[in-house]
């Protein structure tokens, strides 16, 4: 017979043989209970409330000091979970469960000596090692299955968001096929044939730098598509790119583009794994490497794609210290203002999520453009018509207010 | 086979991570944790490879004995000490290789970052010659931010410079931030709709 | 020699090498001289053998070394039921490893994900596939996973937290009584400002018409938004940079010139 039983039969007894208001014994928590916790969408959360004895008084010299819950799979394998201190019985989320499986619980009232503290094991915080502590459990009620949901109601404004983006995008892309788009010039993507021109002219490599991020960024993503790219415009020149990664998997990931790219482009002596190659995963340390390879190397072109941070001073400046051609692109906005301030171009922001796009020229990929534009044209039409109105309610019809915080909420995350 | 499974891989993934989203429930999130150690598995395979590119360059170097190999011995050696005694005698504080980390990483990762302070006088320097109107807007509002944020630009212009610049920055200057990264965003959202959908795969070996 | 090199002082060696390096590094604003050459690749070697050995330490011990183990102690245990002598000499062996290993390797949990994990070891395999002529697209496998991965993640949360999010915060300093607004003039100005600078950097990124007419006007008025920001942004940073320009001089000044100067701070 394990100690909470022997715990459970006692309190049990006192129960049977006493009253409840004024008795003078360790009275256990009441009305006990335990089910799922609704909040815990994931369902690894249960609920357990339990109440006390109003005005029922301790034995003299003792004082209620808390609660103890235990939580467990089987009856007799409960453990303790929390300690709530203070007299006060409330509701305890109990977390970090495993969805669909039963729970039973117990609740313990704790009774100390007057004026003593409550002290914890060191080890456990969930025991309680107070010299005199008396213990009153309630029955251990149960079980409580545990449930999960596949849907949080919460995100639904995400959910129509993207649902109605990814659709724009697709029927734009199937009108794609059959209609000519037009597309604005991008300065720094036009600069991009002048500057095959100038490494060809020049005898010199293109060195092609593709940020600080690994596959799982999607700024990366979008410099190794542009790499591609660009690989597809220089093979018929033979213009050697120098492709020095950060990170292992973008480097293999980028000779897998450049090889292909070649291939595709009917050049495929032209590319030469070795001029992708790792450096080291050290921010400043790759920054200092590919200072030392512009120096000695001194490309005609530079290529900043991607994701940055501080090192893109450092990179941008050694390129202008040689006087290389610098085409940057970037949607760190901390970076920009550097890159603009020392490079010949600068795409921001989406316009390198475009560059794919605008060099390859692919109907397809350049509806995608379209796409971007209709989504921003519906964010301006849903901020302006925010504005209007927030501005409308609050100064024309008094009492609107609510009506905009109502809708409001639909952006808030 | 060559093209068709590698899509069909990147399709299960991307998607099951775009629903996972969306689905609170612990099955899900446990299997998307397993999926964030799968790709610690294929990083570690990746290293490997990096590592042997690493290598490849610099032992090349050196049997070639092409212009500055002795460079190259400076690399492998560095590599393999501080590898060494980090992998087998661990990073222990006290050790040697925090000694390393902390007389020789930390030392050039600053000195390097504190290059910057050079080169941001040399970029500045150069707009100022360009002269074009959206450099001269650069220019002044970083002269009012620096001039507001030292003590010195408050107490000429009676503290208002110090206001001024902070209207700039939480007003105007968040709204081109803004501006950008809703922009970028969506520019971001549809290219990995792309990869997702299979329609971009120069990654996989399409065109 | 274990004496010996105890009886140095690591502090000082310490000292003289970042003092030399930080010089080394200085001389790069000269030029690429052979001191920075030599920093340089010091500087890799160091760095990517550092990355290594945290990945090591951090990541691979905990997410891939255990669970291999605990999947061939799986397997052999399997084994050991089945073809008992066999099995026993490689588990003799296994059992070899020091104690926090092997608990380490018993704390792994054995269900799915255990089992699942063949499936990464196998796409980690094939990214050597690039060493094999005829078989490089074997790579593909492990690059199609890691980048679906890294496009599947950013679409609901880029649209959770930059599009609606700062949608609202755009909305929301109009609306009366919200935290952020306050009745101040300038205030309400500033509101108007950031709408404005949304709504214009968003023209100046229209791609599928020509910048003409008001959308040309409006992606004027971006861009000069846009240099105001980039200038904000350029002028908010001089502060720190020069701040560890300082830190690096007194470094110099203050650590190491005593060593071997009758220099001290003042």
């Amino acid at each position: 017979m394990t100690a909470g039983r022997a715990l459970l039969i006692a309190a049990a007894l006192l129960i049977a043989g006493n009253g409840w208001a004024g008795s003078e014994e360790f009275a256990p928590p009441l009305n006990v209970r335990v089910a799922n916790d609704d909040t815990a969408l994931a369902g690894d959360g249960i609920k357990i409330s339990w109440s006390y004895a109003a005005g029922h008084k301790p034995p003299e010299g003792y004082r209620l000091a808390g609660f103890r819950v235990l939580v467990g799979e089987a009856k007799d394998e409960l453990g303790a979970v929390d300690v709530v201190e203070g007299t006060a019985p409330r509701d305890l989320e109990v977390g970090n469960l495993v969805v669909g499986r039963n729970y039973w619980a117990q609740v313990e009232a704790l009774y100390l000596p007057s004026e003593v503290v409550m002290t914890y094991d060191r080890q456990d915080p969930n025991q309680v090692t107070t010299p005199g502590l008396k213990v009153a459990a309630a029955e251990i009620v149960g079980p409580a299955q545990t449930v999960g949901r596949w849907y949080d109601p919460a995100l639904t404004n995400v959910l129509v968001g993207v649902l109605l983006f990814s659709i724009i995008t697709l029927v734009v892309l199937y009108v794609a096929r059959r209609r000519e788009m037009y597309i604005r010039p991008i300065a720094g993507l036009q600069a991009v044939d002048d500057a095959i021109g100038r490494a060809t002219e020049m005898g010199r490599p293109i060195l092609y730098i593709s940020g600080l991020g690994g596959t799982g960024d999607v700024s990366t993503i979008a410099a190794m598509l542009v790499l591609g790219h660009l690989a597809h415009k220089t093979a018929p020149y033979g213009n050697r790119l120098v492709v020095p990664a950060i990170d292992s998997m973008v480097m293999a990931t980028e000779r897998e583009i450049l090889s292909q790219a070649y291939l595709h482009a009917g050049h495929p002596e032209a590319y030469n794994a070795e001029d992708v190659f790792y450096v080291t995963d050290s921010q400043f340390g790759y920054a200092t490497a590919v200072a030392g390879i512009m120096m000695r190397e001194r490309p005609a072109v530079n290529f900043f794609m991607g994701y940055f941070a501080a090192e893109s001073l450092v990179l941008a400046e050694t390129g202008n210290m040689i006087d290389s051609l610098q085409i940057a692109g970037t949607d760190t906005d901390t970076q920009i203002p550097f890159f603009i301030t020392a490079c010949d171009y600068t795409l921001m922001g989406e316009e390198l999520y475009a560059a794919s796009a605008y060099l390859s020229r692919d109907p397809i990929l350049l509806a995608q453009l379209k796409a971007q534009d209709i989504g921003k044209v519906l964010v301006g039409a849903v901020l302006i018509g925010g504005i209007l109105a927030t501005l409308v309610t609050t100064y024309l019809w008094q009492d609107g207010s609510s009506l905009v915080e109502q809708m409001l909420g639909w952006l808030k995350p | 086979m060559k093209m068709r499974g590698p899509i069909v891989v990147g399709f299960l993934t991307g998607a099951f991570l775009l629903v996972q989203f969306f689905v609170p429930h612990q099955s899900l999130k446990k299997i998307y944790e397993m999926l964030l150690d799968w790709g610690v598995v294929i990083g570690t395979f990746a290293i490997v490879l990096g590592l042997a590119s690493l290598f490849r360059v610099h032992i090349d170097r050196i049997r070639q004995r092409r212009r500055g190999y002795g460079y190259s011995f400076v690399t492998l050696a560095s590599f393999f000490v501080v590898a060494g005694i980090g992998l087998f005698k661990g990073m222990a504080p006290g050790g040697a290789f925090q000694w390393m980390f902390a007389w020789v990483q930390v030392p050039l990762d600053a000195t390097v970052f504190s290059l910057l302070a050079f080169f941001m006088a040399s970029a500045a320097y150069r707009s100022f010659r360009a002269r074009s109107t959206e450099a001269t807007i650069l220019l002044i509002a970083a002269v009012i931010v620096i001039l507001g944020r030292v003590p010195i630009g408050g107490e000429w212009t009676d503290g208002y410079l110090p206001r001024i610049t902070e209207w700039m920055m939480i007003y105007p200057a968040v709204g081109a931030k803004r501006g950008i990264i809703l922009g970028a965003s969506l520019g971001a959202i549809a290219m990995a709709l792309r990869i997702i959908l299979g329609i971009e795969r120069s990654h996989l070996g399409g065109e | 020699m274990q004496d010996l090199l105890a009886a140095l002082n690591w502090e000082h060696i310490g000292i003289w090498v970042a003092a030399l390096l930080t010089l080394a590094v200085y001389s790069f604003l000269y030029a690429e001289t052979p001191v920075f050459r030599v920093a340089e690749h010091l500087f890799i070697g160091v760095s990517a053998a550092y990355g290594l050995v945290v990945f090591f330490h951090l990541a691979v011990k905990p997410t891939v070394w255990y669970p291999l183990l605990a999947l061939i102690k799986q397997g052999l245990d399997y084994f050991h039921v089945h073809y008992q002598p066999a099995a026993k000499a490689v588990i003799s062996a296994l059992h070899f490893s020091p104690a926090e290993v092997a608990q380490a390797v018993n704390e792994v949990p054995v269900d799915f994900r255990l089992y699942a994990f063949i499936i990464p070891f196998i796409l980690g395999v094939l990214i050597f596939g690039r060493f094999f002529r005829g078989w490089q697209w074997l790579s593909r496998w492990p690059i199609a996973f890691s980048v679906g991965f890294g496009a599947g993640v950013p679409i609901p949360v880029a649209f959770q937290a930059n599009i609606l999010e700062q949608g609202h915060q755009t909305i929301e300093p109009f609306v009366r009584g919200s935290q952020t607004w306050s009745p101040a003039a300038i205030d309400m100005a500033g509101a108007w400002a950031l709408a404005v600078g949304v709504l214009t950097t968003l023209a100046y990124f229209y791609f599928s018409a020509p910048h003409r007419g008001w959308l040309g006007r409006s992606s004027r008025l971006g861009m000069w938004f846009l240099m105001i920001a980039f200038g904000v942004g350029f002028g908010n940073t001089v502060m720190a940079r020069v701040a560890l320009l300082i830190g690096r001089m007194q470094f110099l000044l203050y650590e190491w010139l005593p060593l071997w100067t009758g220099f001290h701070r003042p």
